[in-house]
C-alpha cells in the first residue's frame, strides 16, 4: 500500500498559527491531516518494537534517578541500535529520518524516561542540529558519522549564569588571531545536559574582535570539541529531576579553536541558536505526548484496580472527569504535535510559532495529566516507589528550558501580530526589531492565504463536527478583530503590552489545537465513516467545548480587564519584598 | 557455515487472547504478533556462528499467511541474509507435521550445516516441529541446547534436562532446537531496519510443495476446541484468631465450595 506524497507547501505560505491570531482559518495548510507513508511506517515501527525491547531489557528509570546517571552500558546500547543519529542524513552515517518519524521516536522515549530523552534530545534536537543546519560539507563529513554512531556524544552550550533567556547577552568571548587562523575562547556556560560525557558542543561568544552593530550581530557559533584542550566540565548539578542526565557548568579556558570549526559566519551565531532552538520544540512536545500516555496508562490501572466503599474508584465521576481531560488533552496535543511535523516535512520554512506552541501546550498537559494521574493514585502517587512523583519531577523543567512558555508566549503573539501589524506601517516596523530576535524568517514576503469563502467559514471540515469547525473559525475571526484593535490602540507600545501576549498566545494555542483536532478527526470520519470515528468526534467535541470557554475568557479579558490593578497588586509586592498585608503579625 | 533458521510468527505473550466464533481457533483480530523467543535464540547462534567463521549465510525460513513477512524482514533486520516464505494461502491451523514437511521441503532445496528451531513455538507449545522435521530429513535432532561448541564437521551440545545438564557431541548438519540461556538476542538496529528492505524474500507456496495435511481432511492433528482458563476468583481470607475453628472452615469450604476433597 503506497499513499501518494503529500503535497509540498509553499515556503512562502504563513504559519497556521499567524494566520489563525489574525482572524483566518488557514484549511489548506491544516486539511487534510497528514498521512503517514508507508515505507516510513514500517521503518519507524520496526524501530519502535527494538526500542521497546532494549528498554523492556536494559532501561531502569528509577534506577537512573537513584543512581544520578544511565550506565554506559545503556547509552551504548542505544548507540549500536542507531538512536544517536535519527535525524542525520544518510549521506553522513545516519539515518534521515522527517520530523514525523523523529517526533513517533522522540514520544516513544518520552514515554519511557524523561532522562533517556534528555540525552537523546540533547545529542540531536540541539547538540548537533546546528552542524546538520550550518556546517559545511567538510565539516559535516568530519563530524556527522562520528555523531550518527554515538561515538561521540554532542551538547549545546548557549546559556551563562548571566544569559538565560536574554541569550544575547552572552559573555563568553571569541578573540580571533588572523595570524594563525584560530579564535581562544574563554568563559564560562552553565546547565549544560549532557556536557558531563559530550565531546563535541556547539559553543556560542562573542566575537570581541568583530565590528558589529550591535550585540547580537557579534556573537559567533563554533564547534568545540573536547580534543581541543581548555574543555572543561564541572561537577554535576544537584536537580529537581532528570537525575539521570548530566547537567554540568563548562569551563572554557583558551580553548584554541581553529577556523576551520567556525560554524557558519562570524557574527551569524544568535540566527543559529535561535534557529536550533526553533526547530527542535516540536519534537519536545513529541515527548510530552509519550509522557502523557504512560501517565493515563498507569491511571487507568490504578482506577481500574482500586476499590473503595466497594466501588472501583474509575466509576466515580469525580475520577472520570479527570481521565477525560487527560486523553483529551493528550489528543490534541498529538493532534497539534504531528501536524506541526507534517507540516515541516512538507516542506513549511517557518514553523516557530507552531513548534513554541507545541512546547508550551505540551509541557503544560503533560504536566497536568501528570498531577491527575498523581491524584488518582492518592497518597501512593506521593511516595518514591511509585513512578508518579519522578514523573512529576522530571516534567517541571520542561516548562522553563528551550525557551520559558512566558518567553514564547511572547514570541507567539508578536509573531501573529505582526501579521495584522504589517497593514499598519508603523506598527510593522516596531514590530520587525524584537522579533528578529526570535529568528523568525521574517525575510521571506508573509503572503495571506487567499480567501475562498466569507471570513468565519470553514468548509472542509466534516458535517459531524460543523458547529465545532463554525465556532472555530468565528472566534478566529474575533481573535483577529481583537489584535486589530489592540495595535490601533497601544500602536508601538504593544510591544510591552505583555498580559495581552499572554492572552493572545493562550488564544492562538487553543485556535491550533482546535483545528488540529479538526482535521484529525475529519480525517479520521473521510476514512472509517461517521459511526467507527465516534469517539474521536467525542474528544474533538470535549476538546473544542474547553477550548471555547477558554478563548471567550480571554478574548472579554482583551476586552474589559484589571490589568493595572494586577501591576499594582505586584507593585506592592515588589516594594514590600513580599506580601504587605498584615493580619495576625 | 551455512544455518537455516525456522521461525514461527506468534501472538505476543502479553497479548490478552480471545476464543474466535468458531471455537476451534483464536480471535486474531486484536492480537500483535512477534517472532517466537526461543526461534530469536536460534537466530541469534546462527549469527554468532557466521560472524565467529567470517563466512556463511543465515537464512529465515517461515510457514505461514503474509504477516510472516513482517516476522522475517524482522529477522533480516537482526541480521539474517535471505528468508524464504511458505504462504499457507487458504490453509489456517497446519498442524505439526504439515509444518514439518514445508520446512523438510525448503531444506531439502538448500545447503546447510544447521538447522535452528525454537524448542517450542510459544502458543501450542508442542515442541514438535523441530524433532518431526530432523525425522523427516533423516538428520541428527539435538533439543534444549542451552550451549554450542562448534567444531570440525561435528558440534557438542549442552542440552537441558531435568535437574542436569547433559552433553551431547553429533555430527552436522544438524537439527538444533534452542533454549533460554543459549545467547542474549540482539536488538535490530536501525541500520539493519533500513538494510532489511532490500534483502530477497523468497516466496513458495504451500499447495506446491508436497504436504499432503495442507488439506484439513489429511491432517494428523487438529484443534477441536479452545477455552479459555476459568478467570480466577477472589481471595478469600480465613481469620486465623482460632487456629482449630479456621482450619476447620478451611476444611468446609474445601469440600462444599471449592469441591477438591
Amino acid at each position: 500500500m503506497s499513499q501518494p506524497a503529500p503535497a509540498p507547501v509553499d515556503p512562502l505560505l504563513t504559519s497556521p498559527v499567524k494566520t489563525l491570531l489574525s482572524g483566518d482559518v488557514p484549511e489548506d495548510l491544516v486539511f487534510p491531516y497528514p498521512a503517514i507513508p508507508a515505507d516510513e511506517k514500517e521503518t519507524v515501527s520496526a524501530f519502535l518494537g527494538s526500542f521497546r525491547d532494549f528498554a523492556k531489557d536494559h532501561v531502569d528509570p528509577a534506577r537512573f534517578d537513584r543512581e544520578h546517571g544511565i550506565d554506559a552500558k545503556v547509552v551504548r546500547g542505544l548507540a549500536d541500535l542507531g538512536a544517536f543519529g535519527m535525524i542525520i542524513p544518510e549521506a553522513y552515517g545516519g539515518y534521515g529520518f522527517s520530523s514525523s518519524a523523529y517526533c513517533r521516536v522522540t514520544e516513544e522515549i518520552g514515554r519511557t524516561d524523561a532522562s533517556l530523552g534528555i540525552l537523546i534530545g540533547g545529542h540531536q534536537s540541539i547538540g548537533l542540529k546546528g552542524l546538520i543546519l550550518f556546517g559545511t560539507e567538510e565539516q559535516k563529513k568530519r563530524w556527522l558519522p562520528k555523531l550518527a554512531a554515538g561515538e561521540m556524544i554532542a551538547a549545546f552550550a548557549l546559556t551563562e549564569p548571566e544569559a538565560g533567556s536574554d541569550a544575547a547577552s552572552i559573555r563568553t568571548t571569541a578573540e580571533y588571531d588572523a595570524a594563525t587562523d584560530t579564535f581562544v575562547l574563554n568563559g564560562s556556560k552553565h546547565w549544560i545536559s549532557n556536557g558531563g560525557f559530550a565531546e563535541f558542543f556547539t559553543v556560542f561568544a562573542k566575537d570581541v574582535k568583530l565590528d558589529a552593530k550591535d550585540e547580537h550581530r557579534r556573537i559567533t557559533a563554533f564547534v568545540v570539541t573536547k580534543d581541543l584542550g581548555g574543555v572543561e566540565p564541572g561537577p554535576e548539578e544537584k536537580k529537581l529531576g532528570l537525575k539521570g542526565s548530566s547537567t554540568v557548568p563548562l569551563e572554557l579556558k583558551n580553548v584554541r579553536v581553529p577556523g576551520s570549526h567556525l560554524l557558519g559566519e562570524r557574527g551569524q551565531g544568535f540566527r543559529i541558536a535561535v534557529e536550533i532552538l526553533n526547530t527542535g520544540r516540536t519534537s519536545l512536545g513529541a515527548g510530552c505526548v509519550g509522557g502523557s500516555k504512560r501517565m493515563i496508562e498507569l491511571a487507568a490501572r490504578q482506577a481500574t484496580s482500586r476499590r473503595q466503599f466497594q466501588t472501583r474508584i474509575a466509576d466515580f465521576e469525580i475520577i472520570r472527569a479527570k481521565f477525560a481531560r487527560m486523553v483529551v488533552n493528550t489528543y490534541a496535543l498529538e493532534s497539534m504535535v504531528y501536524l506541526t511535523a507534517g507540516l515541516v516535512d512538507r516542506g513549511l520554512a517557518d514553523y516557530s510559532v507552531e513548534g513554541a506552541c507545541c512546547k508550551i501546550f505540551g509541557t503544560e498537559s503533560v504536566w497536568q495529566t501528570i498531577n491527575d494521574a498523581l491524584q488518582i493514585a492518592g497518597g501512593n502517587g506521593f511516595m518514591e516507589e511509585y513512578p508518579y512523583e519522578r514523573a512529576l519531577r522530571d516534567s517541571r523543567i520542561n516548562m522553563i528550558f528551550e525557551g520559558t512558555n512566558e518567553i514564547l508566549r511572547v514570541l507567539v503573539a508578536l509573531s501573529g501580530m505582526k501579521e495584522i501589524g504589517e497593514g499598519l506601517q508603523e506598527v510593522g516596523r516596531a514590530l520587525k526589531a524584537p522579533l528578529s530576535s526570535f529568528g523568525i524568517l521574517s525575510d521571506y514576503a508573509v503572503r495571506r492565504v487567499l480567501r475562498t469563502l466569507p471570513a468565519g467559514r470553514i468548509s472542509r471540515v466534516a458535517p459531524a463536527l460543523a458547529p465545532e469547525g463554525e465556532a472555530v473559525a468565528r472566534y478566529a475571526m474575533a481573535c483577529g478583530r481583537a489584535v486589530e484593535t489592540i495595535l490601533r490602540k497601544y500602536g508601538k507600545g504593544v510591544l510591552t503590552k505583555e498580559y495581552h501576549h499572554e492572552r493572545l498566545a493562550n488564544v492562538g494555542i487553543d485556535l491550533y489545537a482546535s483545528v488540529a483536532v479538526l482535521s484529525r478527526a475529519t480525517s479520521s470520519i473521510e476514512a472509517k465513516g461517521e459511526e467507527k470515528s465516534a469517539e474521536e468526534i467525542r474528544l474533538a467535541r470535549i476538546f473544542i467545548r474547553g477550548a471555547r470557554h477558554r478563548v471567550v475568557g480571554q478574548l472579554k479579558d482583551i476586552d474589559r480587564n484589571l490589568d493595572p490593578d494586577v501591576t499594582a497588586v505586584s507593585e506592592t509586592a515588589y516594594g514590600a519584598l513580599g506580601y504587605a498585608f498584615p493580619y495576625w503579625e | 557455515m551455512n544455518s537455516l533458521v525456522a521461525i514461527a510468527y506468534v501472538p505476543d505473550t502479553e497479548s490478552k487472547i480471545k476464543v474466535g466464533p468458531d471455537g476451534s481457533s483464536i480471535d486474531e483480530s486484536d492480537v500483535k504478533w512477534i517472532v517466537s523467543p526461543y526461534d530469536e535464540y536460534g537466530l541469534e547462534e546462527a549469527l554468532k556462528i557466521r560472524e565467529s567463521k567470517g563466512a556463511g549465510t543465515v537464512t529465515v525460513v517461515s510457514v505461514g499467511p503474509e504477516r510472516v513477512k513482517t516476522g522475517l524482514r524482522e529477522c533480516l533486520a537482526r541480521g539474517a541474509d535471505d528468508a524464504v516464505w511458505v504462504d499457507t494461502g487458504e490453509t489456517k491451523n497446519l498442524d505439526a507435521l504439515g509444518v514439518s514437511k514445508a520446512l523438510a521441503a525448503v531444506a531439502k532445496a538448500a545447503t546447510f550445516d544447521f538447522f535452528w528451531f525454537g524448542q517450542k513455538g510459544v502458543g501450542p507449545d508442542e515442541s514438535l516441529v523441530g524433532p518431526m522435521t530432523a525425522e523427516l530429513l533423516g538428520l541428527p535432532h539435538v533439543a534444549n541446547v542451552v550451549h554450542l561448541d562448534v567444531g570440525e564437521g561435528k558440534v557438542t551440545a549442552s542440552r537441558e534436562i531435568e535437574g542436569a545438564h547433559e552433553i551431547v557431541e553429533c555430527s552436522l548438519p544438524a537439527i538444533l532446537t534452542a533454549q533460554k540461556g543459549l545467547n542474549e538476542p540482539r536488538y535490530a538496529s536501525l541500520k539493519g531496519i533500513m538494510g532489511a528492505k532490500k534483502k530477497p524474500i523468497a516466496e513458495k507456496k504451500l499447495a506446491d510443495l508436497d504436504v499432503p495435511e495442507a488439506d484439513p481432511a489429511a491432517a494428523k492433528a487438529r484443534w477441536r476446541k479452545l477455552s479459555l482458563p476459568a478467570p480466577r476468583q477472589a481471595v478469600k481470607l480465613i481469620p486465623a484468631d482460632d487456629p482449630a475453628a479456621a482450619a476447620k472452615e478451611l476444611v468446609r469450604l474445601l469440600r462444599e465450595e471449592a469441591k477438591v476433597i
